[in-house]
C-alpha cells in the first residue's frame, strides 16, 4: 500500500491529492468522471484513481458520515446508509416511489434498449403512455432516433440520471436476464 | 371452456388453495415446459381467483391487476392453442418458427413478462438502497415537463374529478343558526397543508380532501385552493392508472405566500 506521503503517480503527494480530491467532489453536484478530476487537479487519471482509493480508505477506516461511491461512470460523496434516518429527520425530504407500472416499463427499457413504445406494450400487454410520460419526466429514459420501421416510430433509452436513481456504475451492474425465471 | 377433461397431456390443473398462486404455478409448468397451454384447466381457477378478489377485505390492485392480466394470458393461450391452425401462406419454409402458431409466441411473451417483473422488483431493491444515501444538498428530482406537480395526469384530469365532487355537492346552503364563517382560498390553503403533513406517508387521495364539504361554495373553494398550490409547485400531483384516484402530496416550497399570518 502506497503510504500517503509517497509520491503518487507523476509526482503529486497522496497526502496533497487526496484532499484535493475530496474537495472536488464535495463541490461537485454530480458524479465526477476520473478524466475530469485529473483535470481539475492538475493530476493525471491513474493518480486521480490512486487518490480515490486512498479517500475511500480514510473515509471507510475512519467511519465518517460520508463515504465515496462510484455510480454512473464517475464518482460521488454520499451520505452512509447507516445515518439516513438522521439525514431524513434533516432534510425531510418528499419522494415518490416510482410504481410498480412504471418500474415494469423501465425495466423492459432498460434490458430491451434502444425499445419502441409499441414493443414495451407487447411484453407487458397494456398500454404504457402514463409510465412512459413519467419516466421521461423524470429523465430516467430519453428518446434516442426513431427505429427504421413502418411508422418510424420513437426508441426508448435509459440515461446517466437512470444510473444515478438506481447507484448504479453502468448497465453492466444489472443484474444479467438470465438470471430471472422467464425468458428474456 | 371445461376445466376438467382436457385432451391428453393437458396439464392437470394446479394445486394448493391459493388461485392466485396457482397462477404462477402454472406459468413454472410452462416454462419447464411441462404444461401443454390446450390442456389448462383454467375456468375453476379463474373463478376461485375472482371470488377471492371480490371477498377480500381491502382489494390489493397490485395483486388483482397481475392475477387478471396473467389469467387473460393464460386464457388466450390456451383459446389459440385449441383453435385449429390457420392455413400455411404459399413459399412458406417448412422449419418456419412461426409454424408453432401464435400460442407458442403468446406463451414466450407471458414468460417474457414474467422475467420483467422479476428484474423490475430487482429495479426496486437498488431504489430503496440508494434512497438509504443522500449527495450534498440533497436529491434534486426534475421538474416535470408542462404544468408543474402534475405526474400522470394532465389538468383535465383534474377537472373531470372536481366535476365528479361538484356533482355530489349540494346547491342548497344549509340552514344554521349561527353566522356562517367565510371560507377564504388562503385558509384552504393553510388547512390542505396541514392536511398533507398529518398525513401518513405525507399524501392524501383528492377526494379526501373535500370530505365533510357541504356546499358548492366549500368545494370551489378548495378546488381553487389545490390549483394555487399546484401554481405554485408546492403540491406533486398524480395518477397512476386511468380513471384511479389521484394522489396529492407536498413539494419542497419555492415560496410561501400562505404563511400562518400571511395576507390572502
Amino acid at each position: 500500500m502506497t503510504s500517503p506521503d509517497q509520491l503518487a503517480l507523476h509526482g503529486l503527494p497522496l497526502n496533497r491529492l487526496v484532499p484535493i480530491l475530496e474537495a472536488l467532489l464535495f463541490a461537485a453536484q454530480e458524479p465526477v468522471t476520473p478524466a475530469r478530476l485529473a483535470e481539475a487537479a492538475g493530476a493525471s487519471e491513474a493518480a486521480v484513481l490512486e487518490g480515490l482509493a486512498e479517500l475511500r480508505r480514510q473515509l471507510n477506516e475512519s467511519r465518517r458520515g460520508i463515504e465515496l461511491v462510484e455510480v454512473a461512470g464517475g464518482y460521488r460523496l454520499f451520505t452512509r446508509p447507516e445515518y439516513a434516518e438522521y439525514v431524513q429527520a434533516l432534510l425531510q425530504p418528499v419522494r415518490a416511489y416510482l410504481s410498480p407500472a412504471t418500474l415494469e416499463t423501465l425495466a423492459v427499457i432498460a434490458y430491451r434498449q434502444p425499445v419502441t413504445r409499441a414493443e414495451i406494450e407487447a411484453i407487458r400487454g397494456v398500454q404504457c403512455d402514463r409510465a412512459l410520460k413519467n419516466l421521461l419526466e423524470r429523465e430516467l429514459v430519453r428518446e434516442a432516433g426513431r427505429k427504421d420501421a413502418p411508422g418510424r416510430p420513437i426508441l426508448y433509452v435509459t440515461t446517466q440520471a437512470f444510473l444515478e436513481y438506481f447507484g448504479l456504475r453502468s448497465l453492466a451492474d444489472l443484474p444479467p436476464p438470465e438470471s430471472f425465471g422467464g425468458r428474456q | 371452456m371445461s376445466g376438467r377433461g382436457e385432451a391428453a397431456g393437458g396439464h392437470p390443473g394446479p394445486s394448493g388453495p391459493d388461485p392466485l398462486a396457482a397462477v404462477e404455478e402454472l406459468l413454472q409448468a410452462l416454462e419447464r415446459g411441462e404444461a401443454d397451454p390446450a390442456g389448462l384447466a383454467l375456468a375453476e381457477l379463474t373463478a376461485e381467483g375472482l371470488a377471492r378478489l371480490r371477498s377480500a377485505e381491502e382489494l390489493d390492485l397490485e395483486e388483482a391487476t397481475s392475477f387478471l392480466m396473467q389469467a387473460a394470458k393464460l386464457l388466450d393461450a390456451k383459446a389459440r392453442a385449441l383453435l385449429p391452425p390457420e392455413p400455411q401462406a404459399p413459399f412458406k419454409e417448412l422449419d418456419d418458427p412461426a409454424d408453432d402458431g401464435d400460442a407458442a409466441a403468446l406463451v414466450d411473451r407471458l414468460l417474457a413478462y414474467r422475467g420483467f417483473k422479476e428484474a423490475a422488483a430487482v429495479l426496486r431493491r437498488f431504489e430503496e438502497a440508494q434512497w438509504q444515501r443522500f449527495p450534498r444538498g440533497g436529491i434534486v428530482e426534475p421538474a416535470p415537463a408542462g404544468l408543474p406537480g402534475l405526474e400522470g395526469l394532465q389538468l383535465d384530469d383534474l377537472l373531470t374529478a372536481f366535476q365528479r365532487i361538484w356533482e355530489q355537492a349540494s346547491e342548497a346552503e344549509p340552514p344554521r343558526e349561527i353566522p356562517r364563517e367565510e371560507i377564504t382560498v388562503a385558509a384552504r390553503v393553510r388547512a390542505i397543508l396541514r392536511t398533507l403533513r398529518e398525513a401518513p406517508a405525507g399524501e392524501v387521495t383528492f377526494t379526501s380532501l373535500f370530505r365533510g364539504q357541504a356546499t358548492r361554495r366549500e368545494v370551489i373553494v378548495t378546488f381553487l385552493a389545490i390549483l394555487e398550490l399546484v401554481r405554485l409547485g408546492r403540491l406533486a400531483v398524480r395518477q397512476e392508472v386511468s380513471f384511479g384516484e389521484i394522489l396529492i402530496r407536498e413539494c419542497a416550497p419555492a415560496r410561501q405566500p400562505w404563511a400562518e399570518g400571511g395576507a390572502s
